[in-house]
């Protein structure tokens, strides 16, 4: 039925991308909601419409034969027209009985129109002074309708003649009921689209802080525009019944109203993506091609379910793909869709409901995130805190001080010379320590002259030849501190002494998404299959996931001639296995 | 002659014990020195000895390992470590002391002391290494009632009632055991938590009567000493 379908698609225009509303100040704002739905069905009072183009003053009257005209459903077709009249006949027995209160009729028409009942001219929206041509006028009326016609007769005629020239698209919402009940529920309509923009706007505030703060990037930008344009579009659904803005200012608003509709169907998909990923970049494309496509095929009417039904299926994959908390954004969406199907087909605000419901689980899985990236933080700074007392324990570890230490006293008993030279390069690689201690990745070169500085220590106290071989090597290239030093310190707690002293070696290897470093050392087959994940290692493994989250890999195995340690760092856009 | 082996991978550390010990140790004595554990080990299974110096890094299990081997022997193990938290730990495997690096004179002169069979102040024994079958058992030294000497190797006599062979001498045991063990008798030692009472006959003949029954003869020279002991 035209009126339905009209109501439809304007409540649809205006609550989709409208009402919508996240926490407990929402809740118990829609609780309101019931409270104004219309008291009566309007598909009983209004037994029957027609439409024609055109213009003449006898079409008002109930005795005028409209069985010509077009019926409902045919109406699409006098758009073009400059005057179209409506004729609604009116059930009066039907209407609702109220002692209190006169029955009237609620009118939203985005158009200059007059109102004719029972022939006699009861109202329009036109301003005072101007003609129906002038395009001067308010949106909605409530219009009482004189009693004293009911009961004069069973059926009654409501004509309606419209100037729709300069708005077309135009609209037609007609709710009859009691005079009382239309005023209350208007306003309480207007309440609730002024309390859930409000609300909806602080939330969007709150993100746009979070996003600001550096704390959740782009899903709490996505967010805050979301929730922007819906409190956007509910605060001038308020401005349209508090303000009662004339025809010109309404229809610029409602073209904006369109266009936030339109923004948050495209700002679903790009949230969900900035949320949990979504690897298939060309079909993200084609959703966002299907929602524009949609648009005027539609007329908007199925634009929502294009971007719900996107947003679902990229929540699934999502659920697929095990992100953390797509179950949550899942059932949001679903419960959403299914509020807009309900809504569609019976009202009781429905969208409301399963749009608080999606804001809820958005809310509820972005705070749970912000928590996440809080604890991770934390434990970011403690694992920082951690390696870099780790780093100078390798360099004062007491068994390692005290076995210098007592290499030192024979020297001073036996070879003064020798043990000051000694504590030199004791004192050169405390220095080169305490220098790169607080430092999460240093040059290769720095690293190497610790292990210089280090083997240059063993060599004195055990008396034997220490070589670190290099190959490849770019000394500019950054590396986590302490790493090969490790390596060297294991190597030299394992390795096995040759002819010319212990040989070591280190060679760098490019790779096509990052580089690879083997460290070599013969053994004497002396290492214990649990020496392979000793603290030694933890330690670089440690240092690897800091610096480069999981883009490293870290191996160590023995082979024939000896033990062989291999670290892969990849590059940032690299591909990883 | 005494035979004393030194494990130790540093080859300057080892020169200086050595250097020390020629200072400190006025017998004649024989020095060998392994710069690997698992050479000096395979050395020390054909070879015998009466002191190891074995330098030994305790931070992981492979250390005790090593240690409850070489405490089973019939010789006395010193561990000379920098890693001086392990200490009190190495002394219930019954070493018979750790020097702390750096090596000081003084410390090393004590730890010979004891070598030359003062007995250890320290109760810090609690488990003895034994080999039973090829394998090397801890056997906790309150389960032990006595011990008596076999040759150069003991009989440790629980209080299970079962017996065991020690690789070590009474005397190289006793200079080891928590102070309840005293020497009873030249070929017995009682562990005196387990004595019930003195047992006294003509001619100044004692015995030491065990709570399990067990009698045990007590050395004429001995008694005074160790009845205030008990009482």
């Amino acid at each position: 039925m035209l009126h339905q379908r009209l109501k439809a698609w304007y409540e649809r225009l205006k609550e989709r991308g409208t009402n919508g509303f996240a926490l407990v100040i929402i809740l118990a704002v829609l609780l309101f909601l019931p409270g104004c739905v219309d008291e009566i069905d309007a598909d009983e009072v209004m037994i029957e419409f027609r439409f024609n183009a055109g213009d003449s003053s006898s079409w008002r009257l109930g005795d005028y034969d409209d069985s010509h005209w077009l019926q409902e459903g045919q109406e699409d077709s006098l758009e073009d027209a400059d005057y179209v009249w409506v004729r609604a006949w009116i059930d009066a027995g039907k209407f609702p009985e109220n002692t209190t209160s006169d029955p009237a009729i609620y009118i939203g028409i985005v158009a200059p129109y007059e109102v004719y009942f029972e022939g006699e001219l009861i109202g329009s929206n036109v301003l005072d002074g101007y003609r129906l041509e002038d395009n001067r006028g308010h949106v909605f009326e409530i219009l009482q309708l004189p009693p004293a016609h009911f009961e004069e007769a069973d059926t009654l005629l409501l004509a309606l003649r419209m100037y729709i020239a300069d708005y077309p698209p135009w609209m037609v919402e007609l709710i009859p009921g009691s005079y009382e009940t239309l005023v209350r529920n208007t306003g309480l309509r207007e309440v609730v689209q002024l309390v859930l923009g409000v609300v909806y706007f602080v939330i969007a505030l709150y993100y746009l802080f979070f996003f600001f703060s550096g704390e959740l990037t782009r899903p709490a930008m996505f967010f805050a525009a979301l929730l922007l344009f819906v409190s956007y579009s509910s605060i001038t659904e308020w401005f349209y019944y508090a303000l009662d803005w004339e025809l010109s200012t309404y229809y610029v608003i409602l073209i904006s109203d369109l266009l936030s509709l339109i923004i948050v169907c495209l700002l679903i998909p790009f949230f969900l993506r900035a949320q949990f990923g979504f690897p298939y970049r060309r079909w993200f494309y084609v959703l966002l091609t299907l929602i524009i496509v949609s648009i005027p095929f539609s007329l908007l009417e199925i634009t929502p379910y294009v971007a719900m039904g996107g947003g679902i299926l990229m929540t699934a994959s999502a659920y697929y793909r095990k992100q953390p908390g797509a179950e949550y954004m899942l059932a949001g969406l679903i419960v959403c869709t299914i509020g807009l199907v309900i809504d569609m087909q019976w009202g009781y605000y429905a969208t409301d409901w399963g749009f608080l419901f999606l804001i809820l689980s958005m809310n509820l899985y972005l705070l749970k995130q912000i928590q996440a990236r809080r604890k991770e933080h934390q434990a970011s700074i403690l694992r920082s805190a951690r390696l870099e007392a780790d780093l100078l324990r390798k360099c004062i570890q007491p068994h390692y001080m005290l076995n210098s230490m007592n290499a030192v006293i024979d020297w001073i008993e036996v070879e003064p010379e020798k043990g000051v030279e000694f504590l030199g390069a004791l004192a050169e690689e405390f220095q080169v320590f305490s220098r790169i201690a607080q430092k999460k990745e240093i040059t290769v070169q720095e690293e190497l002259d610790i292990c210089d500085a280090h083997l240059k220590i063993m060599a004195c106290r055990k008396e034997q030849e220490f070589t670190l071989q290099r190959e490849g090597i770019v000394p500019n290239e950054s590396i986590p501190p302490a790493i090969f030093h490790t390596l060297v310190e294991n190597g030299i707690t394992h390795g096995k002494a040759g002819e010319g002293g212990m040989i070591l070696s280190l060679k760098r290897e490019a790779l096509e998404n990052g580089r690879r470093y083997r460290f070599f050392n013969s053994t004497n087959g002396a290492i214990a299959e649990k020496d392979s994940d000793g603290t030694g290692y933890n330690y670089i493994k440690t240092r690897l996931q800091e610096s480069y989250g999981d883009r490293w890999r870290f191996d160590a195995q023995r082979t024939d001639a000896g033990y062989e340690c291999v670290i892969e760092i990849y590059d940032l856009n690299g591909a990883l296995s | 002659m005494i035979r004393i082996l030194i494990i130790e991978d540093e080859l300057r550390a080892a020169k200086r014990l050595s250097r020390l010990l020629s200072e400190q140790v006025s017998e004649p004595m024989k020095v060998i020195h392994f710069e690997s554990l698992d050479k000096g080990l395979a050395w020390l299974d054909e070879n015998e000895i009466d002191l190891l110096f074995l330098d030994l890094n305790l931070s992981g299990q492979d250390g005790f390992e090593v240690l409850r081997r070489t405490t089973a022997g019939s010789f006395h193990t010193i561990i000379v470590s920098a890693y001086v938290d392990k200490a009190i730990e190495a002394f219930e495997y019954g070493v018979l002391d750790f020097i702390p690096k750096p090596l000081m004179v003084k410390r090393l002169q004590q730890a010979l002391d004891r070598f030359s069979g003062q007995r250890s102040e320290d109760d810090h024994l609690r488990y003895l290494s034994v080999k039973l079958a090829g394998e090397i058992k801890l056997l906790p030294v309150e389960k032990i009632s006595h011990i008596k000497a076999a040759g150069h190797y003991s009989e440790l006599f629980l209080t299970t009632g079962k017996k065991m062979l020690h690789d070590k001498s009474l005397d190289k045991l006793l200079t080891i055991l928590p102070s309840v063990f005293e020497r009873v008798h030249k070929s017995y030692i009682a562990n005196f938590n387990l004595a019930e009472r003195f047992r006294s006959y003509p001619g100044s003949r004692y015995e030491l009567v065990m709570t399990d029954g067990t009698v045990l003869p007590i050395g004429r020279t001995r008694y005074k000493e160790l009845k205030r002991k008990l009482l």
